[in-house]
Order: C-alpha cells, then sequence, then structure tokens
C-alpha cells in the first residue's frame, strides 16, 4: 500500500471519523469549557496539537525502546502521565523564556492540558494501535503512523471546537425550555454536531483510494 | 523523573526548598514502583493464562465441533502475519494471522484448514475497524464466503468474496490476512501435519 | 450526635448536593463514553470508587509530609499507582469487563473528579473525611452511570443487563447507543437535574472546565482554595 496514503487516511480519519472529542469522547471537559468564544477555540486546539504530537513523540519510543524491552509495559499509565505533565511544564518554561509573544496566546491553555484526557489517551492508543507494525514495518514506519495520529487527533481537536464554537452562538441566541438552558442545550447541540460526524464513516478511504 | 523535580523545585537554595520536595517525591515513586512491581508479578501468569484461554477458544470455535481443548498442539510458525497456529491429532489446522486494515489497524482472522487443505471455518475479528462500516467484514455471513476455499489456489485466483461496500480497505485486510494463513499453512503447516 | 450528622453529611454531599456529574460536571468522558452498557458503566463507577477512595486517604495520610511545591506530581504518582493496581487486578480477573472499558482504564487518572478531590478535599481534612468523601463522591459518580447506563441500554438494545426486557419485534434505536445519544442523553438527565432543582428551590451555577478549580488549574486552586474553601467539612 502506498505509503501517503496510508498516512492520509489515518490523519483524515482521526479527524472526521474517528474524532476524539464528537466520536470517541475524549477531551470533553475542554471542549465544553473552552468553546465558547473562537479565540480561545483556536488557542487551546493549537495548545492540544502541539502537546499531543510532542507527547507522542516522546511516549512512543519509550514504551517500544524501554518499556517493552524491559517488560515494564503494566508501568504505561503512570510513566505516560509524568512524561506528560512534565514536557507541559517544560515546554511552559521554553515559551515563556524564548517565545513569549506565544506564550501569552496559548500559556492559559498549557495547565489545562496536563490533566486533558486526549493527549493521555493519544499517546495510549497510538502505542496500542501502532506497535504492533514496529515488527511488520519496522520502527521508523511505525512511528511515523503514530505521530501522523497524534497530529490527526489534535486536527480533530481544534476542528471539533471551531465547528461547535459555531453552533454555540446559534445556541446562545436561541430560547430552549427553562431547565434546558445553560450546560444541557449545549449537551444536546453536541449531540447534533456528532451526529453529523457520523455521516463521514467510510467516506474517508473511499475518497483516498479513489485519489491514490 | 528527574526532571519533574527540576520543574517544581523552583529556585530556592535551602534544604527544605530542595531536598526535601525531592527526597518525598522519590519515596513516593520508590513504594509505589515496588507495590506495582509485586502486583504486576501476580496478575501477569494469569493475565497470559487468560490470553492463551482466549486465543484457544478462538481456534475452538473455526475448529470442527467436539475438538478437544486439550488435544491441540500448538505450532512455531514464523511467516510473516501470522501470529499464532494450532493442529489437532486428526490433521485438522487452525491458524491466527492478521493484517492491517484501515487507518492502519489490525484486522485478525482465525481460519481452521481441515485435512485436504479446504478452509473449514473461518472467524473474523473486525472490532477495530470503523463501527457500521469496516466492522461488516467482521459479519459471519461475509466470513462464510471463504469457506471451501482451497490453500492451493491463493491470492493469484482473486477472493472468492466481494469486498464489502464502502469498506474496501478492510475488506482487504481481511483477504490479506487470510492469505497469509495460507501461506503459512502451506509452507510450514503441511509439512508438520505429516 | 451533631458529629455523626456531619460525617454522614460529608458522605452524602457527593450523592446529591455535589454530584461529581451532573452538579460539579466533572469527568464527563467516561460519564459519555461507558454508558453504552450497564456492566461496563457499573465497572467503570466501582473501579472509579475504588481509585478516589484509595488515592483520597493516601493523600489525606500524607497531607503534611508532602511538600508543597511538589504536591501535584505526588497525587499524580499515587493516583495513577492505584489506577494501574485497578487495571492489573481487572485485566487478570474479569478480562471481559477490562476489554470493555478499554482505554477509559487507564485515562481514570487524568479523571478531574480524583485530582479535584484530592485538590479540594483531601489535602485538608482527616483520613476519615477524606474516605468518606471518596465513597459519596464514588456511589454518587457510579449512580448516574447507572441511571444513565440503564436508559441507554434499554433504548439502543433492548437490554438491562444482557436480559432482554423489550421484545424483538420492537425497533431499536441504536443512535441512543452511538455517541449523538450519549450527548443526548446527558443533556436531557442534566435538564431532568435543573428541573427538580428549581421544583425544590436549589438551584446552583454549574461551572464549565476552565472555570472550574479541581481540573487544569489544580495547582493555583489549591493555594486558592486553602483559604476558601476551609468551610467544607
Amino acid at each position: 500500500m502506498n505509503i501517503w496514503a496510508t498516512f492520509a487516511t489515518i490523519f483524515f480519519s482521526m479527524i472526521l471519523v474517528n474524532n476524539y472529542v464528537l466520536v470517541q469522547f475524549l477531551g470533553i471537559c475542554p471542549f465544553l469549557g473552552v468553546s465558547k468564544k473562537l479565540d480561545s477555540s483556536v488557542g487551546m486546539g493549537l495548545a492540544v496539537i502541539a502537546v499531543m504530537l510532542i507527547a507522542t513523540a516522546v511516549t512512543f519510543p519509550i514504551q517500544i525502546y524501554l518499556m517493552d524491552a524491559n517488560g515494564l509495559a503494566y508501568m504505561q499509565t503512570i510513566i505516560f502521565i509524568l512524561i506528560i505533565a512534565v514536557l507541559v511544564q517544560l515546554i511552559e518554561i521554553t515559551l515563556k523564556r524564548y517565545i513569549p509573544a506565544l506564550y501569552k496566546g496559548l500559556g492559559v491553555y498549557l495547565p489545562l492540558i496536563t490533566t486533558n484526557c486526549c493527549v493521555l489517551g493519544v499517546t495510549i492508543l497510538a502505542v496500542q494501535d501502532y506497535s504492533a507494525d514496529v515488527l511488520a514495518y519496522g520502527f521508523g514506519f511505525a512511528y511515523a503512523e503514530a505521530l501522523v495520529c497524534s497530529v490527526g487527533a489534535g486536527a480533530g481537536f481544534l476542528a471539533a471546537m471551531l465547528l461547535f464554537c459555531g453552533v454555540r452562538k446559534r445556541v446562545e441566541l436561541s430560547n430552549p425550555p427553562e431547565s434546558f438552558k445553560g450546560l444541557p442545550i449545549t449537551l444536546v447541540a453536541a449531540a447534533i454536531t456528532s451526529l453529523s460526524f457520523m455521516g463521514f464513516g467510510g467516506l474517508v478511504e473511499n475518497i483516498i483510494g479513489a485519489l491514490m | 523523573m528527574e526532571d519533574t523535580q527540576k520543574t517544581v523545585t523552583g529556585k530556592e537554595g535551602t534544604f527544605a526548598g530542595i531536598v526535601k520536595p525531592v527526597l518525598v517525591l522519590l519515596l513516593i515513586c520508590v513504594v509505589c514502583g515496588a507495590l506495582l512491581a509485586w502486583l504486576n508479578q501476580v496478575t501477569a501468569p494469569l493475565i497470559t493464562e487468560n490470553e492463551r484461554l482466549a486465543t484457544q477458544e478462538a481456534f475452538l470455535a473455526v475448529l470442527p465441533e467436539g475438538t478437544d481443548a486439550g488435544s491441540l498442539e500448538t505450532l512455531t510458525v514464523s511467516a510473516e502475519g501470522v501470529v499464532s497456529a494450532v493442529k489437532s491429532p486428526d490433521g485438522q489446522a487452525a491458524v491466527e494471522a492478521s493484517a492491517a486494515g484501515y487507518s492502519g489497524k489490525d484486522v485478525t482472522v482465525y481460519v481452521a484448514f481441515d485435512a485436504e487443505g479446504n478452509i473449514s471455518g473461518i472467524r473474523i475479528d473486525a472490532s477495530t475497524q470503523t463501527a457500521g462500516i469496516g466492522s461488516k467484514v467482521g459479519e459471519q455471513e461475509y466470513a462464510d464466503g471463504f469457506l471451501g476455499w482451497n490453500s492451493g489456489s491463493q491470492a493469484a485466483d482473486g477472493s472468492p468474496v466481494d469486498a464489502v461496500s464502502g469498506a474496501s480497505y478492510s475488506s482487504e485486510a481481511v483477504l490479506g490476512a487470510v492469505n497469509a494463513a495460507m501461506s503459512c499453512y502451506n509452507d510450514e503447516i503441511k509439512g508438520a501435519l505429516e | 450526635m451533631k458529629e455523626k450528622q456531619s460525617k454522614w453529611r460529608v458522605f452524602t454531599n457527593g450523592i446529591i448536593r455535589e454530584n461529581p456529574v451532573l452538579r460539579l460536571v466533572l469527568g464527563c468522558c467516561s460519564t459519555l463514553a461507558l454508558t453504552t452498557t450497564v456492566s461496563s458503566a457499573v465497572g467503570m463507577g466501582l473501579s472509579m470508587t475504588f481509585v478516589l477512595v484509595c488515592s483520597n486517604i493516601a493523600i489525606s495520610a500524607m497531607r503534611k509530609v508532602i511538600p508543597d511545591k511538589v504536591h501535584l506530581p505526588c497525587y499524580i504518582v499515587i493516583i495513577a499507582t492505584f489506577v494501574t493496581v485497578v487495571e492489573m487486578v481487572l485485566h487478570a480477573y474479569m478480562p471481559s469487563l477490562y476489554e470493555a472499558m478499554g482505554v477509559f482504564l487507564s485515562l481514570i487518572v487524568v479523571n478531574c473528579i480524583i485530582l479535584g478531590r484530592a485538590e479540594m478535599f483531601a489535602c485538608k481534612n482527616t483520613v476519615l473525611d477524606s474516605t468518606l468523601d471518596g465513597l459519596g463522591m464514588g456511589v454518587g459518580y457510579t449512580l448516574v452511570l447507572f441511571l444513565m447506563s440503564s436508559i441507554r441500554e434499554i433504548i439502543a438494545s433492548g437490554t438491562w443487563l444482557g436480559i432482554t426486557v423489550i421484545p424483538e419485534s420492537v425497533d431499536r434505536m441504536t443512535v441512543v447507543g452511538s455517541a449523538p445519544g450519549g450527548f443526548f442523553v446527558f443533556g436531557c438527565l442534566m435538564a431532568l437535574c435543573i428541573w427538580i432543582e428549581k421544583k425544590t428551590n436549589h438551584p446552583i451555577e454549574r461551572k464549565m472546565c476552565g472555570e472550574c478549580p479541581g481540573c487544569g488549574h489544580a495547582e493555583a486552586a489549591c493555594e486558592k482554595g486553602k483559604g476558601e474553601k476551609e468551610d467544607k467539612a
């Protein structure tokens, strides 16, 4: 199979078919909390993409070469969450010192990300889905797959935030029943947004299959 | 681990500022690590046993009814894409094989061959594929299309089953895995059966 | 007598007054993802309760030993250890439940309820109170999951705990069991909760993540919260 077709399929299906927020229920809290304003949605989304990519880039080799090789796979949860916590701190410090402009934009979202389940989720799922490919196709290919998957997941998060931000603006202007005001109607709106994502199933592989 | 301490400890240079937090964190990590290592030693054999039983159950599901679990003999196989294989004393064999399907996630098949090398039973695990689309290749109706296919015919003759519409990657993965199982049967198992 | 009452209050706090799911709106991910079947929801609820109680006990027992500067990594290590314990035990003794809960079992570690309770309660209360608090929160969480999964399983697949309750001849509304249905049922349950609050005159303002003190801003929240939230117990 064409390598680029594989990567493209992984990337787009992470956004449309397996969207972390709307289909797999990862990272719901920030999705509901931060999607009120457009600029904060974009900021949070970009920060999540960056942290997801870096976290997967670090955890995947650690899992393969350190943990699996030494029979420490059972320490996965504890090691991954510590790595993510450390990474987020490091990114925050680095940004603060060297790129203060970017820190102003994204910095406030970084502490939120440590306990964001979509970041831990993507590192664990990438290992689950692609570590078998290390044996079959070599480490390089599996690593690339995992990285593409993490960027796709982040992009899917951003896309969901942006779409939902637009939906929410409309919802706020509407006049739902008294009990539904606030969070409940937001959740119902999320249900409808999620419903629209159900339509993408099977779309991505067929389009990419036709193009390649 | 060291990084955690550095970043959190900050700048103060007193004993209470640096050494104590580091020691406490280290101690907690050591205690937790030891606890988990011990528990892992207790549970690891159980987990391996569970997995062995699950695989055995999957093999028994495709092998003819009445095959005795105790009589199955595990074969060492090295063919690409093949996970494990067993044979029964009466010349039946079953192979577990997998191939990458939609967005790189594996589809696993369990294929049983009768003494003539025809596919006599097959189960497809497509739970990793998109629900409602790719997962359709996991339906028994689809799998049954492969029944009776002879291991001698291979991919050159084309698949006996049409791809599920909308799920070409998943269908290809099933075909790939079945082919892997067949080449494994031809190259490694046939000899061992006689 | 008064002492006893306040302990009871700590316990029931998590079930009604500060129900983690419907009133504090914490830990939505697992609530939505694992309520497709009653069995996985109850499994998740019990695992969560176990981790919550154990981490609350451990953290409140060590609250005087853990230095402020490293409290977050310490909490994370402690919580992750208990999560791994649950993972291993389930994997060994209940493999089917382990499979059903998938990645969400590991994700208990980042569930805002647990870190939130550690930061807001366990780090400044006695071991007994923290145990009761963890137990109450866990029971509150489990009850909501149980309710929601019952609704979803009955409507989506016509079964309850695997037992068929709606005759096969009636068409299933499978969408309730999929992702959109999860959001929808959660929204409706919360609306019901708000309706009851209105009827009983106990309205509260729901905060969402980003505003909530327990979750991401944990570090800042603990410092701030220490002064403000003392009256909790």
